[in-house]
């Protein structure tokens, strides 16, 4: 069959493949649009934050605004090292909490690119109280150690410190597989600090995980902070003392640690913070997935009621092509050729509302720019769905037989 | 008349021919209804003007009392600081160049009467003028005045709910409370007050189910040493003590005023930046003047109070509204034109277009009422749902009633326009062809 058949019909019938089109291009603008945010969603979820879940413990909710002095962070970390079980302890801010992180610029020493935004964890042992993994170099030596007054932060105090950074941020700051042994600098021009980078780890997030792209732009340093107004602890644990850990641990901190108001104490295994953390987000996974489900279960049923529609009003024209020699299957491939073209020409327009749409979205919140992947993608699921709603009637089309040419309706 | 009541019998009997597409088109409708009514409910009511009557004049003040940048500091932010210090907050507040002014931040109180008493209750530390700024309305007695303030007088204001557990709700004015181990007078008793989100320290909290328990004159707390809860910023390496912050060097109160018209506005913007080049040449501020008077809406909007994800949320359902109208659309077409022949012989027998024409526009809009009626249940789902989630707004996800009928007429007029549509091609279906096809 010639393609100026199949628009002859199409133009024949203007306004039924006008709003089938119309159905079409806001099916595709919505969907494309909300698989894309689903994905963005989606993806800090799906990434590999670097820590041994199950052998950690995380300790949160420490507040005193006078400070926490050098003397009651020593003695809490020695009561949390001694409760049977715990491995190894470190101090200092921790993942999935945002309410005390530091963020900086980051670039390569003796280059003047573009700075990148990363974070800084500030801890002595986070190695061995997360699991993460060293792939290059080592992690930091004893006399490397040392503790920071609150203050002090960004000051000369961090000047040719050692880092570990994240292969991740390695890559991006010196090009692939370097960065052992070169010099990551904060802040901009002469001013900031220069640190040397003595190991890389294989993964580890920042505190807020965000936005995938750059979550894993993470740097530890070997400063523990004191006079600290919030402490975190990581403990490394024997998973079988899970429990009797997390019991130990509130006893184990008053002793040490006095506070007027009392603390508002959360001592949680590493993967309850973590769905935590993503709550909202996967309410918003769930949401967004409900509602593409929603737009093509509605879709699918338009596109079918209207080509049921469309089928019963040309029995007689179906039963004519029969006569003359069409088979069932030519009946079967008209329809799938006309939904293909209309499909193709909503697609189209849907494309560019989806395009908008993105505009729009990027202009009011920070999302970024729709990768063009997600256009032919949006086409395909449309192309697909088409293709299914149409199977039912079209196939009732070819069961008309060739007769229906001769009778008068 | 009549005619109307026919086109609405014959649009119920078309609805029943067939009631499969008719149900499909209604659970379309209510789906998109019900989804789009959920968000912008949500949304409605989170960004609702905190003060109805005033918002328009009355002004957040903002001064730059920061040091001077630090070599080591990326960029310079052009936004002064939200909070202001102890010492610049009552040199403003005793100039009284507004019409009304007020310095507060917010507490944690404890509170005793006799046996009766309440601790950890939240309450503000703030000055006279906020009753009437803020539209505080009293049950009995009366705000403190400024008097009182010069005076350091130990008096307070008490929320209704705190007079109910204290004095078993009698007017309590004159009487004397605890509060955090002090003796004060009780000058008056305030109605329920919550204005959300909370616009005037969103610091503390943006939205809370109770609101300000307790009122006390901000001078007389600070000498007696109260600690404020909150946001505190300070400058240089003076220390982040919430305990008794440095009245100099630390910002942890908010300041607004109530200006009357634009030429009030301009005259105190001038003498904000007055102060501030006084100030300046004093050695005391190390930045350039730079000061900010931002009104109720323009500070929600600066302090993004509306979440995101709400406002996203609206922009979905939207989204999803319109998918559901084309389909609504597309389902009607097929149910209208399906008819065809009977259009035709109404025509023939002397129909008018126009009559045709409102009858499926009847019947368009009967299926819109259905679709929004149907919607309710789901709405009150989706309200269920956001309820569930660990969210500080999610408390306030209740059906309006008044704002559901708004949407519900809203709802059945955007489906019997898009109804027109499907209903314009029905009634210019021509009568000859299909009387001849029969």
């Amino acid at each position: 069959m010639s393609l100026s058949q199949l628009l002859s019909s199409l133009r024949r019938n203007k306004f039924m493949a006008l709003l089938l089109a119309i159905e079409v291009a806001f099916a595709c603008a919505v969907v494309t649009n909300a698989l894309f945010l689903l994905q963005n969603k989606l993806a800090p979820m799906l990434l590999s934050d670097g820590v041994a879940a199950d052998e950690v413990v995380l300790v949160n909710g420490l507040i005193n605004f006078g400070g926490f002095p050098k003397t009651q962070i020593d003695g809490a970390s020695r009561a949390l090292q001694q409760i049977p079980g715990v491995r190894a302890v470190s101090v200092g801010g921790l993942p999935y909490d945002g309410k005390f992180q530091f963020r900086s610029r980051l670039r390569p020493e003796q280059d003047d690119g573009d700075a990148i935004e990363g974070s800084f964890y500030l801890h002595h042992n986070l190695v061995q109280a997360l699991g993460l993994e060293v792939v290059e170099g080592r992690d930091f030596l004893p006399e490397e150690r040392i503790d920071l007054p609150f203050g002090k932060i960004g000051g000369d105090e961090m000047s040719g410190r050692s880092a570990l950074i994240t292969r991740g941020l390695a890559d991006r700051l010196f090009g692939e597989g370097q960065g052992l042994g070169r010099s990551v600098r904060t802040g901009a021009g002469e001013s900031g600090s220069a640190m040397k980078v003595v190991g890389i780890l294989a993964d580890f997030i920042r505190p807020e995980p965000t936005d995938a792209a750059v979550a894993q732009y993470t740097m530890i340093l070997p400063l523990r902070l004191i006079d600290v107004p919030i402490l975190g602890f990581a403990l490394r644990i024997d998973p079988a003392q899970r429990d009797a850990v997390i019991q130990a641990v509130p006893a184990a901190l008053e002793a040490q640690l006095q506070s007027q108001a009392g603390f508002d104490l959360e001592v949680q295994p590493f993967d309850e913070v973590r769905d935590a953390y993503f709550q909202t987000s996967r309410a918003l996974v769930w949401l967004l997935l409900t509602v593409a489900g929603v737009v093509v279960a509605i879709t699918a049923t338009g596109i079918a009621g209207l080509t049921g529609f469309w089928v019963q009003q040309r029995q007689r024209q179906i039963g004519i092509r029969r006569a003359l020699g069409a088979r069932r299957r030519d009946i079967l491939r008209l329809f799938q050729a006309e939904n293909l073209v209309i499909v193709l020409v909503g697609s189209c327009c849907g494309l560019a509302l989806a395009w908008g749409i993105n505009l729009l979205l990027m202009q009011r919140y920070e999302l970024p720019r729709l990768p063009w992947v997600y256009l032919p993608l949006g086409a395909a699921v449309l192309f697909v769905l088409g293709q299914l709603a149409i199977l039912l009637p079209a196939i009732r089309a070819t069961r008309v037989p060739p007769a229906t040419a001769t009778r008068n309706a | 008349m009549i005619r109307m009541s026919y086109s609405l019998q014959l649009a119920w009997l078309g609805i029943r021919r067939n009631p499969a597409i008719a149900g499909l088109i209604v659970l379309t409708l209510a789906l998109g209804v019900g989804a789009t009514m959920t968000a912008l409910a949500l949304f409605l009511l989170l960004s609702s003007d905190p003060l109805p009557d005033r918002s328009g004049q009355v002004y957040a003040v903002q001064i730059d009392s920061r040091e001077a940048p630090a070599p080591t500091e990326d960029s310079t932010s052009p936004e002064p600081p939200d909070l202001i210090g102890m010492s610049d907050g009552l040199r403003l507040l005793d100039a009284r160049r507004a019409q009304r002014q007020a310095l507060m931040v917010n507490a944690l109180f404890s509170i005793r009467s006799g046996q009766a008493s309440k601790d950890g209750e939240i309450g503000l530390m703030a000055t006279a003028d906020l009753f009437p700024m803020f539209g505080v309305r009293f049950l009995y007695g009366g705000p403190w005045t400024a008097a009182d303030e010069q005076a350091r007088a130990r008096v307070v204001v008490i929320s209704a709910e705190l007079n109910q557990t204290l004095f078993d709700g009698r007017n309590s004015v004159g009487e004397t409370v605890e509060v955090n181990g002090e003796t004060f007078r009780v000058a008056g008793i305030s109605a329920r007050w919550n204005p959300r989100p909370h616009f005037f320290l969103l610091s503390s909290f943006v939205y809370g189910d109770e609101g300000e328990q307790i009122f006390v004159p901000v001078q007389t707390a600070n000498e007696l040493g109260f600690s404020p809860v909150g946001q505190i910023n300070c400058n240089g390496r003076s220390a982040l003590n919430m305990q008794s912050p440095d009245p100099d060097r630390c910002r942890w109160l908010a300041y607004w005023v109530e200006l009357e018209s634009a030429a009030a506005v301009q005259s105190y913007r001038d003498y904000l930046l007055a102060d501030s080049r006084e100030q300046q040449a004093l050695g005391r501020f190390e930045r350039a003047p730079n000061v900010k008077l931002s009104t109720v809406n323009e500070w929600l909007e600066a302090h993004k109070v509306v979440p995101d994800d709400v406002r996203l949320g609206v922009w979905i359902a939207f989204s999803l509204f319109a998918v559901c109208l084309a389909n609504a659309a597309g389902l009607l077409s097929a149910k209208f034109l399906r008819r065809s022949s009977e259009i035709g012989i109404r025509r023939a027998l002397g129909a008018t277009r126009r009559s045709v024409f409102v009858q499926y526009l009847a019947e368009a809009g009967l299926l819109g009422l259905l679709g929004s009626v149907c919607a309710l249940p789901l709405v009150a789902l989706g309200l269920w749902v956001i309820r569930q989630q660990p969210v500080a707004y999610a408390f306030m996800a209740e059906i309006d009633p008044w704002l559901f009928l708004e949407l519900l007429v809203l709802a059945v007029l955007v489906t019997a326009v898009v109804g027109g549509l499907p209903a314009w091609r029905a009634c210019r279906v021509a009568p000859a062809i299909q009387v001849k096809s029969l």
